[in-house]
């Protein structure tokens, strides 16, 4: 079995996901042709192409591979024929650009519990696609109460609070020597370098954000005020 | 200064300026300079400032311009005086008496140990701050204490070296000179716990082991340096305090309070008012549980009282919690807190008096619903205030400190059960030769850490880059502590320091007249 999906990865698939790559591209240039026919500088013409063909047809080369390599078994021939599109559209294979990143980061709020049947699971609040649609209703197909607002605000609100507190007890760490900070009034590690927090604060600031769009998407206005202070959003 | 002496004054000050006056002009002008004893050369220089703007026709001083100029003058100081703005910018002659000042918008100053003065730090201060604001924050508080045992006359270094002082030279060594050095030697450090249970002290150049006091609060020690980084201590004990007055001569020209830097005739002025206002009342009430029954009929027993007197109070002083529960996981229903503080303006609406001349201020809890649980804390979040807001428009919700400027006194406000927390972390037992009094042994540790928070950053943490909204430098004059533990009130080197107590569990509350720093502790 194995032995047949690789094969046709490195055929089949190779040879389709070529062709529709090729007329993206195309398609891709035209729309941009048609924008540029008033642009006087070819110079710039040439960029936005570039541009153009970089963002369609790297997006999905790098969508569609992504997903192909999560069966453990063919990845190695993924990621040939990975190498192989981005070699046509001249990316390079370990480039930033080249590198996958989950568009909808995810978060899962443990341990909801259903008022009506006691069903105890949990909710992915961003991926669900059930939930981020309607009202928060519980799973179990022959219950479909909703769930009690107040209750699931108050979860989220003590966890961006925890969140927070634990942002400012966290660790300093050595650039150089990886090691935990000790002393207080030091600037500098003994071994001449200097610190930086153990969690960084982007991503610190990209969970807070998730929070925030859920705040703002079920209308939660007391999480929603908390989490915009945090991200010191006037 | 007797009648002539002014007289001679005023004309030859005239005479300097260039203008020749009429009698009744003296007269006029005596008569306003008078009104102001003890500040009456500066009332002069003002009038003839002011009299410079008025477009006069000749230099021969008739009584009309100087009457026309006192009577600008005298309306300015009585609308300063009439009521207080709200949240007034200091524009010109009239700033308003009371002052809040949020806990964030405090400017931040830091201590350059090399060119040896303060600095104002300018530019953002972003509530998550980087790696570097952390030793920032250490290090900042303890300069900030070097930099004052440094003018301290005991610890001051000798300028002359034939001259002995009496008390010897207890000049403070920096850590790292002791390696390699006998004798006994003053060392100021940080304690610090390095490794688990065991503490050092600790400072810019390095750490030795000692052993005891809180964990981070900045001590001086005098003693001898035994084995390798083993100093044994003799005596040890906090900074000496620095009066208010050598501060603020020192940092002339220097916002560190943030209520607005005046000018000298300003503050003549203010602190003339300030000393007339003996009418002005605070109230402060800590700990209020708005879904408790019996603490609203309380709190309505206390507002029916304070309507129904003379001259009603003209601040309320509403510290949180400000509900039974704190927030955590187990309690969920906002909207009925949201409702309850409604009930509350309602409540409070329905006493006219105080409605229309005192003003309202909110100051949150450690257990109220926030962002956080990192000091300094934020407003109480609108969502739970707007309805409130409607009912009371000159009500104040601030930060978690806040500080008051009323004229030119320095009032704190820090809602925290700091006494238990602080016996909790205490690494020894305070010693009670001097006082057995906990809350005492509190107040000498604030004052003399010039911070309101000395605990250890893990039980109580702190925004790195806002640690300075916390100093008490240069030393307030009073400092109001809620703390859930008795009531009490203490008077510590000129300092008024007090607890109003917990309002729900015992029913307690202050009512303090700033002008004269009288606490009157009162209860139900």
């Amino acid at each position: 079995m194995t032995e047949y999906l690789r094969e046709q990865i490195s055929s089949y698939f190779t040879d389709k996901l070529l062709g529709t790559l090729r007329d993206t591209i195309l398609h891709m240039k035209g729309v941009s042709n048609a924008e540029n026919d008033l642009h006087t500088s070819s110079g710039l013409q040439q960029f936005t192409d570039k541009t153009h063909k970089g963002d369609a047809g790297l997006e999905f080369i790098k969508h569609v591979c992504a997903v192909l390599a999560l069966d453990e078994n063919v990845q190695h021939d993924v990621l040939v024929m990975r190498k192989n599109l981005l070699k046509y559209i001249h990316v390079r294979e370990f480039a930033p650009e080249a590198e996958f990143h989950d568009p909808c980061p995810s978060f899962i709020l443990p341990n909801v519990i259903c008022s009506y049947c006691n069903d105890c699971r949990d909710l992915d609040l961003c991926r669900d696609s059930v939930l981020v649609d309607q009202e928060w209703r519980c799973a179990v197909p022959q219950c479909g109460q909703p769930y009690d607002r107040e209750v699931m605000e108050n979860a989220l609100l003590q966890i961006v609070r925890q969140r927070e507190r634990i942002y400012h007890l966290q660790d300093l760490v050595c650039l150089r020597c990886q090691q935990v900070k000790a002393a207080h009034l030091a600037e500098q590690c003994a071994c001449a370098g200097s610190f930086r927090c153990k969690e960084d604060l982007n991503d610190f600031r990209s969970k807070m954000q998730i929070f925030l769009n859920i705040a703002i998407h079920q209308k939660f206005q007391l999480l929603q005020e908390c989490t915009s202070w945090i991200l010191e959003l006037r | 200064m007797n009648s002539s002496t002014i007289r001679k004054k005023v004309e030859r000050k005239c005479k300097i300026r260039g203008y020749t006056l009429k009698v009744e002009a003296l007269d006029e002008i005596l008569s306003f300079v008078n009104r102001f004893q003890g500040a009456q050369d500066d009332a002069l220089d003002l009038l003839l400032d002011q009299l410079e703007h008025e477009s006069l026709k000749s230099s021969i001083i008739d009584k009309d311009p100087v009457h026309r100029v006192v009577s600008l003058l005298l309306e300015a100081e009585a609308a300063a005086e009439d009521g207080p703005d709200i949240d007034g910018v200091t524009g010109g002659s009239s700033a308003s008496s009371i002052r809040v000042i949020d806990a964030f918008l405090v400017p931040k100053f830091r201590y350059d140990p090399i060119k040896k003065t303060f600095y104002e730090h300018t530019g953002g201060l972003p509530i998550h701050g980087e790696a570097s604001a952390k030793a920032a924050l250490y290090k900042d508080r303890f300069l900030l204490l070097f930099q004052r045992i440094a003018r301290d006359q005991h610890f001051s270094k000798p300028a002359f070296d034939t001259e002995m002082s009496h008390f010897g030279s207890c000049e403070i060594s920096p850590i790292q000179s002791l390696v390699g050095q006998t004798g006994r030697r003053w060392v100021m450090g940080v304690i610090s716990q390095l490794e688990d249970g065991h503490f050092y002290l600790e400072d810019l150049t390095a750490s030795i082991t000692t052993g005891f006091f809180l964990e981070n609060t900045i001590v001086v020690a005098e003693g001898e340096m035994v084995l390798e980084g083993v100093f044994q201590v003799i005596t040890c004990g906090f900074p000496p305090l620095e009066d208010r007055d050598k501060s603020s001569k020192l940092l002339a020209g220097h916002d560190f309070f943030g209520g607005g830097i005046l000018t000298k005739e300003e503050t003549l002025r203010l602190a003339e008012l300030e000393k007339r206002a003996i009418n002005d009342m605070f109230v402060i009430l800590s700990d209020i549980w708005l879904d408790n029954e019996e603490v609203m009929g309380k709190l309505e027993i206390v507002l029916d009282g304070f309507e129904s007197v003379e001259v009603v109070p003209s601040l309320f002083v509403f510290m949180g919690n400000f509900c039974s529960h704190p927030c955590n996981l187990s309690f969920h229903s906002f909207s009925s807190l949201r409702s309850q503080f409604a009930k509350l303006g309602q409540l409070i609406g329905a006493h006219p008096r105080l409605k229309e001349h005192s003003r309202f201020l909110f100051i949150p809890g450690p257990d109220d619903a926030g962002p956080s649980t990192v000091l300094p804390r934020c407003a109480l979040p609108k969502y739970l205030t707007e309805e409130l807001q409607k009912h009371i428009p000159n009500a104040i919700f601030s930060s978690n400190p806040c500080r008051i400027k009323f004229y030119t006194q320095e009032i704190v406000f820090f809602r925290q059960d700091l006494l238990y927390r602080m016996r909790r972390s205490c690494l020894m037992a305070p010693s009670t030769e001097e006082t057995t009094d906990p809350f005492q042994h509190l107040v000498a540790t604030i004052t003399h850490q010039s911070h309101l928070c000395p605990l250890p950053l893990t039980v109580q943490p702190i925004l790195w880059n806002y640690d300075h909204c916390l100093y008490l430098y240069p030393t307030p004059h009073a400092i109001i502590l809620g703390d859930r533990s008795e009531q009490k009130a203490f008077k510590y080197t000129g300092i008024t320091c007090f607890n109003p107590g917990s309002f729900s569990n015992d029913y307690t509350f202050v009512a303090y007249r700033p002008s004269t720093q009288e606490v009157e502790l009162s209860a139900l």
